[in-house]
């Protein structure tokens, strides 16, 4: 993954004069939304995927080139490749210095030296106190680092007794500085964050260009703005300066709003005294083939900013108190483990079930990749969960409607079996509403009784073992309904489900002969020494493209299994007791497309819940208040899921800590000498705010106003403002962009 | 003269939906003209006829206003009623000439990154084809001093 990041980045940098070759022996594109990346590096970017191992890299004295020697399984001949430079993707190890704590600390490590952990609690070492995240637990991406950071928080604030006393704004800012009444006077501040920014565009010139714009009393570069160094660089400037407004051109404000708005304060200044001209992902990166565009389209952008901030004032933001009771919406091992973590710190929890029981999809499944029991743990999760004093289980239950703000929610429910309504009051969700086993109708599935799916098997396997020993042959065929047109993404559980069985059948029958057809194994982590030992012990592993996929035939009680094989480059045939389909997760595209309707939550294409930023945010929903976990999120393994339960309960806890929350400043305001009674306000709202006050005039209670605007826009006077978003600020954008046209 | 006209064009974008999808769009590095200059609004429902019919009387080419889906609007039915002004105000500019083609509603949720850049794309190009703003003809030095 990291290397089709890079080479579709020299793509992107360099365009069609720099060639990329990449060779690989297995594409591992299994994270969410990965493999739809890798095709976009074939199809849009033109990368050149070889699929081999290249044994020699030579240098070329004369040249100074260097040059590959490899082969592919088409042509066993060797071939060779000039390049001008290669680049080595090269993993993780643990450094020795670690190795040495971790003896310090007295915890165990597993065979390759990172720290042992257990699927259902991974990031706990062996040692109770001590929590692992991020790398040392296993090699792993940003996202899955980020999650297990949370996790290991939650972890290690169960050992601890109660929480810390809380800080107030007022220990942490200065007092505001009065700004009415004075000159404006704005700084600006340019990132060029690395290369994202400073890359494409010559950041020195937009920031001499704003320097002239009206008001302006500094614009400068800072490096990467959002580095420690670099705030403090901007605090001092907005002190030394004088400043009393700020902007900044960088990144999104979804993502580094805050963290400037904490900048500005901690200058003295509110924090609505500050815009961000969104340089980066909306202008560096989509315009990165034209730069001198990408360069006024930035001074654009900040010229805008520059207008707009000046109408900024002071706001307050409005705080509501928070009910500290949580919805865990699925009673799987996601939903089961997010809620004991949460009524074991003593929060009320309603866990909503719309199965008759809990469990979920891991009910069916016997036994992890690594060996726990499967079942014993749920069962140990549905009599924690149904016996904690602080659980409300609620089973045949369907949510509803929903109402409300963040830290103040409604959900109503039906519940089975007379369907009486109810409604609850939470002030967080978590949803864990887990994923559906895919079971495509292809390959005589559900047609012949020797055809079956993983999860099939690992019920066989601990059920019938005797059926197991009678098998002389296996095949196992791999993404069955995944990563095809229909479901581009791969289901990331296969590979390793696939090896699991492998085993446990050599396990019970070892004379056994077992054939995996296979695109690519992926078996992230540990999960290689799965694919090394099933290799060891004689499992046959046959490559196959999704244009030449196998054939597959009712032969009596047996199935027979045509393909062809790419080393051999001829057609095999293989008659088999049974033929098991590697068919993965979709998406519960019907819960999950109800959901985000009545909880306004968005998905990916593929039906899943889509995090807020994927990388720094990937349990936290768009929605203040809103976390996924699990399978709802995209396919992963129960140990995954647990990480993410975890990690769901830590960033829950980030607001169930607090006795309020804070809302933001963007609620509607009436200037009532404006104001003419006509209701259109009142009937506009979408949440029946307004009302008619005594006085005669309407009336918008701060507390209730969601912020959208919408009577702003509508009301005929412009006698309401929606803060924040003023129509004098926008109008000056608007003005500030279009100055330029003649 | 044709081949040279760049348009300006203004994209009101809410904050949960299309915001978000054109922050997408970028982290995917999906390219699109730079024509098209965002203003984040928290819902469409906000984009008020007035800023609409003020960005075209101070000359841009053509104006987007884009929500969430229908549906999945995070203020329930914002992005209904932004559409239905959006409806009223193509009227309005058909009336005075400059044309209701200019100004579009577009919806998308906030993983359609590659959704905002095709519209993005798409959008500029038939202003490119429709021609410069026709209140420029007119006004172009009186707005630029009203601006100033």
């Amino acid at each position: 993954m990291y290397a089709i990041k890079e080479a579709i980045v020299t793509k992107e940098r360099f365009k069609d004069s720099i060639d990329t070759t990449l060779f690989f022996m297995d594409m591992r594109t299994s994270g969410k939304d990965y493999e739809l990346y890798y095709q976009r590096a074939i199809n849009e970017y033109g990368i050149n995927f070889v699929r081999s191992r290249p044994h020699t890299v030579e240098e070329i004295s004369e040249t100074g080139d260097l040059s590959i020697t490899f082969a592919t399984a088409q042509s066993g001949i060797p071939q060779r490749s000039v390049f001008d430079m290669v680049v080595l993707s090269t993993g993780f190890r643990v450094s020795p210095d670690v190795i040495e704590l971790s003896g310090k600390l007295g915890i165990d490590l597993n065979r390759h030296n990172y720290a042992k952990t257990t699927s259902f609690d991974p990031v706990a070492t062996s040692r109770t106190g001590i929590y692992v995240c991020g790398l040392f637990e296993g090699p792993k991406d940003i996202p899955e680092t980020m999650v297990q950071a949370s996790a290991a928080a939650h972890r290690a604030a169960t050992n601890l007794c109660s929480f810390p006393e809380q800080t107030k704004d007022s220990d942490i800012f200065p007092p505001e500085k009065d700004v009415s009444g004075q000159d404006t006077r704005i700084g600006i501040f340019v990132c060029d964050c690395g290369h994202n920014i400073g890359g494409v565009i010559d950041v020195g010139d937009v920031v001499e260009y704003a320097a002239g714009l009206p008001d302006v009393a500094v614009s400068q570069m800072i490096g990467r703005g959002c580095s420690r160094d670099s705030l403090a660089k901007i605090e001092s400037e907005i002190q030394t300066h004088d400043l009393n407004r700020v902007v900044i051109g960088g990144c999104s404000p979804r993502s580094h709003e805050t963290l400037f708005q904490d900048t500005v304060r901690r200058a003295g200044l509110n924090k609505y005294l500050l815009e961000i001209a969104n340089i980066r992902d909306q202008d560096t990166w989509v315009h990165l083939d034209r730069p001198e565009d990408a360069s006024n389209k930035a001074k654009d952008l900040i010229r805008m900013a520059v207008c707009g901030v000046a109408l900024t004032h002071p706001l307050r933001d409005h705080v509501v108190p928070v009910n500290k009771a949580v919805l865990v919406v699925g009673g799987g091992v996601t939903g089961m483990t997010s809620a004991l973590g949460l009524a074991d710190q003593g929060f009320k929890v309603f866990l909503v079930e719309k199965s008759n029981t809990l469990g979920g999809v891991a009910r069916s499944l016997r036994k992890t990749l690594s060996g726990d029991d499967v079942r014993a743990h749920i069962e140990e999760l549905s009599r924690r969960t149904l016996s904690h004093d602080k659980i409300q289980v609620m089973t045949n239950a369907m949510i509803v409607d929903h109402s409300g703000m963040p830290g103040l929610f409604k959900t109503g429910l039906q519940v089975a079996p007379r369907w009486q309504y109810r409604q609850i009051e939470h002030g967080v969700t978590i949803l864990a509403t887990g994923a559906i086993p895919n079971r495509p109708q292809q390959y005589l599935l559900d047609e012949h009784d020797a055809v079956m799916t993983q999860l099939n098997l690992d019920g066989v396997i601990e059920d019938v073992p005797e059926r197991v020993k009678g098998w002389e042959k296996v095949v196992m065929i791999q993404c069955v309904g995944s990563r095809t047109k229909e479901n581009p993404n791969c289901s990331r559980i296969c590979c390793q489900a696939a090896l699991k069985n492998a085993l446990r059948i050599l396990d019970i029958n070892p004379e056994a002969q077992i054939a995996i057809l296979y695109r690519d194994m992926r078996t992230p982590g540990f999960q290689e020494d799965a694919f090394r030992e099933a290799r060891s012990r004689g499992v046959i592993f046959a490559r196959y493209d999704m244009d030449d996929a196998p054939d597959v035939r009712a032969n009596g009680d047996q199935i027979t299994v045509l393909f062809n094989d790419p080393i051999l480059q001829r057609k095999l045939e293989l008659t088999t007791d049974c033929l098991v389909l590697s068919t993965g997760l979709i998406a519960d595209d019907e819960v999950t497309e109800e959901l985000s309707m009545i909880f306004h939550l968005p998905r990916t294409t593929d039906g899943y819940f889509l995090e807020d930023h994927v990388k720094l945010r990937p349990l936290d929903l768009p929605v203040p208040g809103f976390f996924v976990a699990g399978t709802a999120h995209a396919p992963k393994t129960i140990r995954e899921s647990v990480a993410q339960a975890h990690g769901a309960v830590a960033r829950a806890m980030t607001l169930l800590a607090k006795d309020t929350m804070d809302l933001g400043a963007a609620v509607a305001r009436v200037e009532e000498s404006k104001c003419a009674a006509c209701l259109i306000c009142v009937r506009a709202c979408p949440f029946d705010v307004p009302f008619i006050n005594a006085e005669g005039y309407s009336e918008i209670d701060q507390a209730r106003c969601q912020g959208c605007g919408v009577c702003a826009a509508e009301c005929p006077a412009k006698a309401i403002q929606l803060m924040q978003y003023e129509d004098d600020q926008i109008m000056a954008k608007l003005y500030g962009l279009l100055e330029r046209v003649k | 003269m044709a081949n040279t006209f760049e348009p300006v064009i203004v994209a009101f974008c809410c904050h949960y939906c299309a915001y978000t999808a054109a922050d997408m769009a970028g982290s995917r590095r999906l390219s699109y003209p730079p024509n098209v200059h965002i203003i984040r609004v928290p819902c469409s429902g906000k984009v008020d006829a007035i800023h609409i019919m003020k960005a075209f009387e101070r000359g841009a080419d053509g104006v987007y206003v884009a929500g969430c889906l229908e549906g999945d609007c995070h203020f329930k039915n914002g992005n209904v009623r932004a559409g239905r002004r959006v409806e009223y105000v193509k009227k309005l500019l058909d009336e005075i000439g400059v044309g209701g083609e200019r100004l579009e509603m577009i919806t998308m949720s906030a993983g359609m990154g590659e959704h905002f850049a095709r519209t993005a794309s798409d959008f500029t190009e038939k202003i490119r084809k429709e021609g410069p703003n026709p209140v420029k003809l007119f006004t172009g030095a009186a707005s630029r001093s009203a601006a100033a």
